[in-house]
């Protein structure tokens, strides 16, 4: 039997996520992939896994899974309050399941998203180059109950006396207030000077608009700005609306757009940006 | 022959974007798509480009001389274009325009002041370049439409518009390849499949390539659904 393993409870909003989709932008294919790239990384150097192995990205409250077959696994980015059986999984720290074992991640605290991954990687199809579930390009929009999830072949072991250390572990944030730099978009010009001192250094918040398309921001910035002929837009490229809302592109966001781009995100920022949810607030800083 | 001004700035970490000096017009997306491929030929980059853009993908990496890349993006723009025909596919789209498929056709047909048979007569009868796919996945940006037909987007966006559908929103007529939300009113609906995520080539349009629309029936319309599902 090839290993896999089977949802008991999907989560909040699970989905399998890689690096992404390279080169369809020019088709209107959105870039998708692990919104914490920093988490990903991590993750699959722990277990060995090629750079870019797919593995469950987890949102606000993670899935119950059982193991089909003996799985290293780990779990990486935000503390997910995991338990293997019973016994309670640390993050960072892989983790030998024996099959029919049941995984139970709950409520994910200091940040809005965890990485589940296992050696070997998830193995699906490839859809336009990438594992990355995006509805409805790809068939599956996110983990339901019932599914069964194969594996690709590990080489966990193959070098045992590899040691990883670091100093934090992902996008997820400690301090009180992050910072999240930024460079100045291509319409950052045509605001006036008052407007650009209100982008710099001045708090931000997340509204209750927030995935993995796009995370909407409290704060008002009233302009009179025109809006442009339809132009490429990036994840981490900050959209200005009539309306003075702010709206900061994430992974699954469109590859072009219509409203002034006054700012965009320096690109390692994004995974502090990744772990943010409704009412997280950060420092906007203007390099 | 023509040549035109414009700006290099870089967009986040590792991307250029070229900003042309001129509005958009169909000598501009001739030329797009010949620097376009000249871009992506040299740079080994993915290029996207929309009315009067160019963004060179993931072109910077940690040991990339910026000035030197400028100097040299800039020299390949800057050489003249001698033949600025692109030969584009002309794509011909059956459409039905039937309200059985068009929860606002009678609407639309009311506010520009038309009749059904006036609208689609009008639709059918021009040619429409296409400037850059974008939105959605396989979704055509298109140009041309005819000013009578010209309606202001809804003021509230309908939740799911249909895959296939064809609709206007402001100055533009465009298709949706798949379900999706939307402020644009359709007027018809095609049982062509336009984007196919599992097929080598999975868009059928292309930037370059030209769509015109002609009317079909409800029964033509079912027999095309028909004989792409086998």
């Amino acid at each position: 039997m090839k290993p896999s393993i089977s949802i008991l409870h999907p989560g909040f909003y699970t989905t399998v996520q890689d690096n992404g989709r390279e080169g369809y932008a020019l088709l209107g294919v959105p870039q998708s992939g692990a919104m914490d790239k920093h988490a990903f990384m991590i993750a699959n150097a722990i277990l060995n896994n090629t750079p870019g192995a797919a593995m469950l990205e987890c949102t606000l409250l993670g899935p119950t899974i059982v193991f089909n077959h003996d799985i290293n696994f780990v779990i990486t980015g935000s503390n997910a309050g995991a338990t293997l059986d019973g016994a309670q999984v640390m993050e960072g720290v892989p983790v030998l399941a024996k099959a029919k074992q049941v995984l139970k991640m709950s409520k994910i605290s200091g940040g809005s998203r965890s990485y589940l991954a296992f050696a070997g990687g998830l193995y699906s199809q490839n859809i336009l180059g990438s594992k990355s579930w995006y509805y409805p390009l790809t068939p599956q929009g996110k983990l339901s109950v019932g599914m069964e999830l194969p594996l690709g072949i590990s080489r966990y072991g193959a070098s045992k006396n590899a040691h990883l250390k670091m100093q934090s572990q992902s996008g997820v944030i400690n301090s009180s207030m992050a910072t999240i730099k930024v460079y100045r978009g291509p319409e950052f010009s045509k605001l006036t000077y008052n407007q650009q001192q209100q982008l710099s250094n001045h708090v931000f918040t997340v509204s209750n608009l927030w995935n993995r398309m796009a995370i909407q921001l409290v704060e008002i910035l009233p302009n009179a700005l025109k809006s442009i002929y339809t132009s490429p837009v990036i994840p981490g490229t900050v959209q200005l609306t009539p309306s003075g809302k702010l709206i900061i592109l994430m992974n699954d966001c469109q590859t072009t757009g219509g409203y002034p781009r006054v700012l965009q995100v320096v690109d390692s920022d994004l995974n502090k940006l990744a772990q943010m949810q409704q009412g997280s607030q950060f420092l906007l800083c203007v390099t | 022959m023509c040549q035109y001004d414009f700006h290099i700035c870089r967009l986040g970490d590792y991307s250029l974007l070229i900003q042309i000096d001129s509005t958009p017009s169909k000598d501009l997306l001739n030329w797009l798509l010949i620097k376009k491929g000249d871009l992506s030929k040299l740079f080994n980059a993915e290029v996207v480009h929309t009315y009067n853009e160019l963004l060179l993908k993931d072109c910077i990496s940690i040991t990339t001389n910026i000035d030197s890349l400028i100097n040299q993006v800039s020299a390949l723009l800057n050489v003249r274009v001698s033949n600025n025909d692109c030969n584009g596919v002309v794509h011909q789209i059956p459409v039905c325009y039937s309200s059985l498929y068009t929860p606002d056709l009678e609407e639309y047909a009311l506010q520009v002041k038309r009749t059904i048979p006036e609208i689609i007569k009008i639709h059918t009868n021009r040619e429409y370049p296409i400037y850059f796919l974008g939105f959605l996945p396989g979704f055509p940006y298109l140009e041309n439409l005819d000013a009578r037909l010209h309606l202001d987007r809804k003021s509230v966006p309908s939740r799911s518009i249909a895959r296939g559908s064809v609709a206007i929103g402001g100055t533009q007529t465009g298709i949706y390849p798949q379900d999706s939300p939307g402020g644009w009113h359709v007027i018809g609906r095609t049982p062509i499949s336009l984007f196919d995520a599992t097929k080598a080539k999975p868009s059928l349009f292309n930037a370059g390539d030209t769509i015109t629309f002609y009317a079909i029936n409800e029964r033509e319309y079912e027999k095309i659904a028909m004989s792409n599902n086998l």
